[in-house]
Formats: structure tokens, sequence, C-alpha cells
């Protein structure tokens, strides 16, 4: 070894092993690749990213429970009205299965009167006030004339 | 199972990962710079798609060119003296400080090409052959090269750093 070999050796700086400082991750490249046979060198992911899937995933969460609550809230069973009674007989209550029975004034005809249900108004055993039972008089309520629309009474409220 | 090309890499980056990063190190005060820097001259060297490896004679002068355009012309050659300055302060004062300055010094007047072949020589520890493939001209063009570099820093240097022994 020379003198000037010498000094430079000698002059040479002094500098540490790459990569081994904190941190020093970030400057690794990253190559992406589709291919499924390329592995990661680097393992470990940034711990950034990392609390980003976390957070991400917790409000996916949170999303999918508040959907359930609602969806379900809304697909539970709610008491359906039940069709308004007019006492007037309908079309399907006079309804006879013979075609003798058939009449338009079958008032004391068992069949002539709706079924009772737990629907059934207060209303008497609907008759027709000797009125004929034809289309013209459909349009009668009960028993009174009256046209006017009036809150329902409370205790036949049943919904 | 890693493909043959991802492999030949990974040996490459294993092999000499270390002497690209101390050559960067050698020439930029900053380590963690340096360590950025290593890594894109491998970046480089996956991206080129070379058909074969290539040795540590193109991984440093690719280097070479990334330090070039990290510190552009006489910033490049003020960097190398600011790596110079700090390795003689953080070192522990002795009796070679004096004569690590002084050598510091003459390298800091010497032409650049002169510089870099006597670095390429004495701190990377590059042999001819690897020396030529780095400047990137014949073997015997990079011993006249190292010949005339040598001659530049005998005469830039003070008469009694090239007399004294350290014994």
């Amino acid at each position: 070894m020379d003198r000037i070999e010498q000094l430079m050796k000698d002059a040479k700086p002094r500098v540490g092993e790459p990569w081994v400082a904190p941190g020093s991750d970030a400057a690794r490249s990253v190559v992406f690749s589709t291919d499924p046979d390329v592995v990661q060198l680097a393992g470990r992911r940034p711990a950034r990213r990392n609390t980003v899937r976390a957070a991400a995933a917790t409000l996916v969460a949170a999303a999918a429970v508040v959907a359930a609550v609602v969806v379900g809230g809304n697909l539970t069973g709610q008491p359906a009205p039940a069709p308004a009674q007019t006492g007037l007989p309908t079309a399907t209550s006079s309804a006879s299965p013979s075609p003798s029975t058939a009449s338009t004034s079958n008032t004391a005809s068992p069949t002539a009167s709706p079924t009772p249900t737990t629907t059934r108004t207060t209303a008497a055993t609907p008759t027709t006030g000797g009125v004929p039972c034809t289309m013209a008089y459909v349009d009668q309520q009960r028993n009174d004339q009256q046209r006017a629309i009036i809150p329902v009474p409370a205790n036949e409220r049943r919904y | 199972m890693l493909a043959a090309k991802e492999q030949a890499f990974i040996d490459l980056h294993s092999q000499h990962s270390v002497r690209v990063y101390r050559y960067i190190a050698y020439r930029v005060s900053d380590s963690q710079r340096a360590e950025e820097l290593a890594a894109d001259v491998f970046r480089i060297a996956w991206e080129k798609q070379l058909v074969e490896p290539p040795g540590i004679g193109w991984l440093l002068a690719t280097a070479r060119n990334v330090i070039g355009n990290e510190y552009k012309g006489r910033r490049r050659r003020q960097e190398l003296v600011d790596r110079l300055k700090d390795e003689a302060r953080i070192q522990v004062p002795g009796p070679d400080t004096e004569q690590r300055s002084a050598v510091a010094d003459v390298l800091s007047r010497l032409r650049e090409r002169d510089r870099e072949v006597l670095m390429l020589s004495y701190w990377d520890e590059l042999t001819t052959a690897e020396l030529s493939q780095t400047l990137g001209c014949s073997p015997s063009a990079a011993a006249v090269r190292l010949h005339r570099a040598r001659r530049a820093f005998a005469k830039a240097a003070p008469t009694h750093l090239m007399t004294e022994r350290k014994d």
C-alpha cells in the first residue's frame, strides 16, 4: 500500500449499515404486480394503512347494523285496519249458494246478515228499514240520513 | 414460488446493496437520503429489464448519475466537501485528525474526474475492470485515469502529507 492509498483509506468516511435505522422502511421501493407468484418483500404494512382499514371496517359494520334494524322494523307485522262495516249486506254476504234464496229483501235470512266478527260495530242487525235493497239506496249509511263525515266514537275504534 | 426474474433481482440486491449504499453514503451527508438514493438505483435496475444482471460497475455508474441528478454541478462538489467536514467533526480527535482534514482539503481541490477515480479505487475498492465499467471506458483507459488522478493528488497535497509516515 503506497502513501496515497494509505491516506485515502484513512480518510474514508465511516458509514453504518443501510436500512437498519427506524423508519427506513418508508424508503423501500414498492413494486406492484398482479403476478400471483410475486410475494411481498416487505411483509409489514404501514400502521396508517391498517388504521384506515380498521376504521373503514367499523363503519361498514355499523352501517350494516343500522340497515338491519330499519329493515326489520319495517317488516314486523302491524295491525291492519279492518274494513269499515256499513251494516248493509254486501254482495258477498247476500249471495247465496242456492239461487232460490236470492232475493232483494232477505232481511230475515241468516245469510243476509254479516257474519259476526270482532270487527263488527255496535249496530244492530242490519235491516233495510223498508227501503228496497236496490243500487239506488246503496249510499245510505246505517239508519241515519246524515251525510256528514263524523269522527268514529272512541269505543268503536279498533285501530 | 418466485419467478426466475424476481429471484435474480433479489440475489442482485443481496449481493450489491451494501456497496451501492456505501458509495452514495461516502458522498452524501444524509444517511437516510443515501438509503433512498440506493433504493432508487435498484428501482432503475428493475425497470431497465436488463437481459443480464448488471454488475457492480453498472450499479455504481447509475448511482453516480442518481447523485448527479440530486446534486447538480457545483452543489455536488459542495455536498462532498460538507460530507468530509462532517466526517472530520464526528470523529474522535486523534493523531490522524489533522491528516484526515488535509486529505479532505486536497480532494476538494482536485478536478471532479480525478477525485472520482481516487474515491472509486480506494473508498469503494473497485478493481480496474469494475472501475472501467463504472467510468464507461476500457480497463486500460481506467488505469491511465487512475494514474493521472494519483499524480494530481500528489501534486496538490502538501509535502509533509506525502512524506509523513504513520508507524
